[in-house]
């Protein structure tokens, strides 16, 4: 639950700021790993 | 996504947090003062770009992390009661408007009935076990679902 409330503040924390922009998926894709959610389940489609 | 789409894409989002609820179509061609197929052709544009998540009647389905429509994970923040599209986007609405809320779900295992307390985005109870059911490159594949 620890790792799904950092997820959540790194994933959505910008989502209504006026200043958000689409993130790459290299971005997201740094997120997840950063949370140590790595392998192949957590790899998003290239 | 262009200037246009992103004006667009924020205004469906302020207007959303400003209502409580998914604004229509005409809402936010008021707002932004277009016509209104402006803006349908403009959501379809999000929707393909996976900014928002349109119905198939081309409405709001989600505006990640909000819901347009109730689901089992209700959120009470910000002085209403939203609904999210999953747990993660549950804690989602809370970061967004501002890091306290009161999530209500269930557990999709037991049934059980779950209540956790949101503070500066951090949850009350850390012994809950988030699932995810759908491997990260197969998330768009149908959103909902996810």
């Amino acid at each position: 639950m620890a790792t799904l409330a950092a997820l959540a503040e790194a994933w959505w924390s910008n989502r209504i700021s006026p200043d958000w922009r689409p993130r790459t998926t290299a971005e997201s894709q740094a997120i997840l790993d950063g949370l140590g959610l790595t392998g192949e389940f957590w790899q998003l489609p290239a | 996504m262009d200037v246009d789409d992103l004006e667009l894409r924020n205004a469906t989002y302020s207007l959303f947090v400003e209502l409580g609820d998914a604004p229509s179509a005409d809402a936010v061609a008021n707002a932004l003062e277009l016509d209104v197929e402006r803006v349908r052709d403009g959501w379809q544009r999000l929707h393909d770009a996976h900014a928002l998540v349109l119905d198939e009647a081309g409405e709001i389905r989600m505006a990640n992390p909000f819901s347009g429509v109730p689901t089992p994970h209700r959120v009470e923040a910000s002085g209403r009661t939203w609904y999210a599209n999953c747990a993660w986007d549950a804690f989602g609405v809370c970061v967004v408007l501002g890091g306290d809320g009161r999530i209500e779900t269930t557990c999709p295992d037991c049934g059980e009935q779950l209540v956790v307390e949101v503070h500066d985005g951090r949850p009350d109870d850390e012994s809950l076990v988030f699932h995810s059911l759908v491997e990260a490159s197969r998330w768009w594949d149908d959103i909902v679902f996810t």
